[in-house]
């Protein structure tokens, strides 16, 4: 059985750190959040190392732990939120006849698709960013999330048919 | 609990066969389900298109600074790296006399400081210069039209219809009035609809000048020709004044007399093509009065390539030079921090970096808190020619 002992901690600090920060920061999209969050991720794997029992990989350990930590910080966020008005305003949408060098057309582009990925519900967001950047198969997901495949699968098909019906128009402008 | 074994759905199966490394006999297989599943089938379409447009997100090139230090709460060492020698104070003591006898001996304190290792930046400016005040056009200017098709639209402030006439390219037409007297209320059921008049005015900007908030000196001024029409420029320039109370054909008169003036001038926006950069340029003002400067960046990028918009273009050239001047007084002031503070200035970098972030001014904060990190001191810095 694999024990996270003092240098197992430190190996996994190495080859863990930057992956779980990229993962952190998809889901908060926020660097400084992000930063937050890994710093408790790790404290919280090492505080907590007598219950990792060698069960899975460490470092699947280390993202269910990020997981959940974000998830308890986004739950508190939203309860503060509630009680503050909201200011949000519509998106705009993008000009029909823009001409732009490459360089700002792709500025353009990766805006549009930031701004798709905002308007989706956030559960259907956490499993498309999971599948679509993270790499993980939906059955990981299910696991990382605590919820059902068949649930898991859903919500992928409905995030990428919004995604898709939304960037519709820029399909001549996929790199 | 045993852990999950990652069996692949057909989903992960898609993917796969989207990115290309699904082997041709699953492919094969795959395809088969597909062809016997709409879900299926609208899900590898859609799949397709999505992950070829969220590529540019795809390769997210960033790393944590967080040091193993802050996380190790049991003793800050790396176990892997060597342990360092534990000399008594006497010792140290003993060893730092020693090393300061050798280096007198050798001159070293005679030495020139060594240069401060140099950063080009590639995107801040080292020179202040001076910079635009934002253009704030209301929202509602966003949707603006001269008439609604049955009579004139007046805007009720001479600055904003100077702003939209100047981003427009269209001249403004003034118009005072005192709310409620009678030769204004005759005109606005008469002149003010006729459909001459109509065919003609969206080539201005049409602003009522309400008397009863003026000061005293502009009500001199409108009251020795009321009521007063002009067409003026955008920047206040009479073109011609026809004041007086006007019937549909003097009005339209007046006004073809104005635009006359303006004949040699570029044919002005259209108002769909103003529609939409004005509202880019809302956009793009507000997204830098929040501080989401990346969105601003991107978005004055996207005004100043609208050539055939010159105002706007430059609005946008405007708002990107504010954005590159505030990030350089940002550098200097933690290139004024390092002197007292290293550790402040680091700080600073970090937070204007953050600030900065996926905006290419970003790249010369973390060249410069590079060098800072890794040799103790301020970078030098040189500007590359842009």
């Amino acid at each position: 059985m694999m024990t996270l002992d003092r240098p197992a901690f430190h190996a996994l600090f190495k080859s863990e750190r930057d992956r779980t920060f990229r993962f952190l920061l998809r889901l908060t999209r926020n660097h400084a959040d992000a930063e937050d969050l890994l710093q408790e991720s790790f404290l919280t794997v090492w505080r907590k190392r007598e219950q990792f029992e060698g069960r899975g990989s460490a470092g699947g350990y280390l993202r269910r732990t990020a997981y959940h930590l974000y998830l308890n910080r986004r739950n508190r966020d939203e309860r503060r939120a509630a009680l503050t008005p909201l200011n949000g305003k519509p998106l705009s949408e993008p000009p029909a006849d823009l001409r732009v060098e490459r360089r700002e057309a792709v500025e353009f582009l990766v805006e549009r698709v930031r701004e798709a990925l905002a308007h989706l519900p956030e559960p259907a967001r956490l499993v498309f960013v999971l599948f679509r950047f993270e790499g993980l198969t939906c059955a990981e997901i299910a696991e990382l999330t605590d919820t059902h495949l068949k649930t898991v699968e859903t919500r992928l098909l409905r995030a990428t048919r919004a995604l898709a019906a939304r960037l519709e128009t820029h399909r001549e402008q996929m790199p | 609990m045993e852990p999950v074994m990652n069996p692949e759905s057909d989903f992960d199966l898609i993917r796969a066969l989207v990115e290309g490394r699904l082997a041709p006999a699953d492919a094969a297989a795959l395809e088969s389900r597909i062809a016997a599943d709409a879900d299926l089938a609208a899900f590898r379409d859609d799949y397709a298109l999505v992950h070829g447009l969220t590529a540019p997100l795809a390769g997210l090139d960033v790393t944590s600074e967080l040091r193993f230090e802050d996380v190790a709460v049991d003793g800050p060492e790396d176990p892997a790296a060597p342990r360092s020698l534990r000399w008594s104070p006497r010792t140290r003591a003993a060893a730092a006399a020693v090393l300061i006898s050798l280096s007198v001996l050798a001159g070293y304190r005679f030495l020139p400081p060594r240069p401060a290792e140099a950063v080009t930046l590639s995107a801040i400016p080292l020179d202040e210069a001076p910079v635009t005040a934002a253009v704030r056009l209301p929202a509602a200017l966003a949707s603006y039209r001269p008439s609604d098709g049955d009579r004139i639209v007046w805007l009720d402030s001479l600055d904003q219809g100077r702003e939209l006439a100047a981003l427009s390219g269209r001249p403004v037409l003034v118009f005072s009035e005192y709310p409620g007297c009678p030769f204004c209320l005759e005109m606005s059921k008469v002149a003010f609809r006729d459909e001459d008049v109509l065919d003609v005015i969206d080539a201005l900007v049409p602003v009522k000048v309400n008397l009863q908030k003026v000061t005293p000196e502009e009500l001199e001024f409108y009251w020795k020709q009321y009521p007063y029409f002009a067409v003026q420029d955008p920047s206040g320039k009479e073109l011609h004044v026809f004041p007086g109370m006007q019937s549909g054909e003097s009005l339209l008169t007046g006004v073809q007399d104005g635009l006359a003036h303006t004949a040699d001038r570029p044919a002005p926006l259209s108002w769909e093509r103003t529609d939409r950069l004005a509202g880019l340029l809302s956009a793009a003002t507000d997204a830098e009065a929040e501080g989401r400067l990346d969105e601003a960046w991107t978005k004055f990028g996207e005004l100043t390539a609208a050539t055939d918009a010159p105002h706007f273009s430059d609005a946008g050239a405007a708002g990107r030079a504010r954005l590159s001047q505030a990030a350089r007084g940002d550098l200097r002031a933690a290139q004024a921090l390092a002197a007292q503070d290293p550790v402040a200035a680091e700080r600073a970098l970090r937070a204007a970096a953050e600030r900065f972030e996926h905006t290419p001014l970003a790249a010369d904060f973390d060249a410069t808190l590079g060098v800072l990190e890794a040799t103790g001191r301020f970078p030098r810095l040189e500007e590359s020619h842009r």
